[in-house]
């Protein structure tokens, strides 16, 4: 993958140019469609700029949500749905406070894969079973070039919480609460 | 990390060494923190130097200076910590070979003990107390065996077994096998086997009989 922050410019696809592309259709089989690509349209964007949340606060004026160009924004309800929808494909999950709908983490990949990366990692370089700062993995010297340096906290905890579930990590506090550790283990 | 430590048991050391790693990400966050406002500083004093303000120049490059200090400071102890931090895993990792040296040394002992020649002779005694010693053995041999190295036991007993056994049916007359065969054949069959026990007792003498008697023993 290209660096973080990537220095080229992100490819919209045509239909970003697409006026109606931005309204949700009435007809539900169209709209399944839309939604698609939408949903298609912010893991690629997303990921293309390592972004991880949708804040549905606010009316959207940023890309991927709003096209200047052709005077366009994603209504919140239709943004919503999509949310829904990657929701359901697990390529997002609702983080609002209360369960409302307010703010979302895009997982443009899915927390077992970082997880995997982040094991492969440390076994590679001899790192199992020793203990590893949850700040060293996301910006330590180490994982500088690794695709899971700079990653954002909420989607990292959930990787770790994924090999904490398959037995092959455990988090710990030490003295303070908010520095975690984790000890991987083969 | 420590010896005979169940997997994601955390103990009170790894807390520790999370602390000091915890210190460690903290100075080289401020580090980090400090080389910003140091390249600003750089910059500030070019700006401010351009614009002929040599007084405040001269004062960003003071402070720039200053900065670069504190950060040779966090560096040394950057250094330490890790030294500190690189020392106590070594002493963990030295704990577990100390741990399966010791280990080791036992089994070496254990061994040693019952390997002396005199048990080695006992157990081809027929004495009673020889025979009370065996079984003893092979109680203390079972309890650290795993099921696989007792099954692999006893299969080469059952191997010793079957040996044993065609051994000595050489002697013995053979049980049909299969359909039974005409007359003549039989004849033929009894008449080499007469030839072969003929050759074997001849060869090995008052042993058939022996092992014969020992025969169930061993079953």
């Amino acid at each position: 993958m290209t660096s973080p922050g990537s220095a080229t410019p992100f490819q919209f696809p045509e239909i970003y140019s697409f006026p109606p592309f931005f309204t949700r259709q009435p007809n539900e089989s169209t709209w399944r469609e839309q939604r698609r690509q939408w949903c298609e349209l912010i893991l690629a964007y997303y990921r293309h700029y390592r972004l991880y949340s949708i804040s549905l606060t606010e009316p959207a004026r940023e890309p991927p949500f709003a096209n200047r160009q052709v005077s366009r924004v994603l209504p919140a309800d239709a943004l919503r749905e999509v949310v829904d929808e990657l929701v359901k494909q697990g390529n997002a999950v609702w983080t609002g406070a209360k369960n409302t709908k307010d703010a979302c983490l895009v997982l443009w990949r899915k927390p077992d894969v970082w997880a995997s990366m982040i094991h492969q990692w440390a076994s590679e370089r001899g790192l199992l079973s020793t203990v590893l700062t949850v700040f060293e993995l996301t910006s330590g010297d180490d994982t500088v070039g690794q695709e899971f340096h700079d990653l954002d906290a909420a989607t990292m905890r959930r990787a770790l919480d994924v090999l904490q579930s398959q037995g092959k990590a455990q988090l710990f506090a030490g003295s303070s609460d908010e520095d975690l550790g984790v000890k991987l283990f083969a | 990390m420590g010896a005979g430590q169940s997997k994601g048991k955390i103990t009170a050391q790894d807390k520790a060494i999370l602390d000091m790693k915890v210190q460690r990400d903290k100075l080289k966050l401020y580090q980090r923190r400090v080389q910003v406002v140091l390249d600003r500083e750089d910059s500030l004093a070019r700006e401010l130097l351009l614009k002929g303000d040599k007084r405040r120049a001269l004062l960003a490059l003071r402070r720039r200076k200053y900065q670069e200090q504190m950060i040779r400071t966090t560096d040394e102890q950057l250094f330490n910590l890790q030294r500190l931090m690189e020392t106590i895993e070594f002493s963990l990792v030295q704990k577990d070979i100390i741990f399966g040296l010791e280990q080791g040394s036992r089994v070496l002992t254990q061994l040693n003990r019952e390997m002396r020649i005199e048990d080695v002779e006992r157990l081809a005694d027929d004495t009673a107390e020889a025979i009370a010693y065996q079984d003893e053995v092979s109680a203390i041999l079972q309890s650290n065996m795993s099921t696989e190295d007792e099954e692999a036991v006893l299969a080469e007993l059952e191997e010793l077994e079957r040996q044993e056994a065609d051994r000595l049916q050489l002697g013995l007359p053979h049980a049909p096998k299969g359909a039974l065969p005409e007359h003549e054949a039989v004849d033929d069959v009894a008449e080499t086997e007469d030839e072969e026990e003929a050759e074997l007792n001849a060869g090995e003498d008052r042993e058939q009989p022996e092992r014969s008697r020992n025969e169930p023993m061993l079953a």
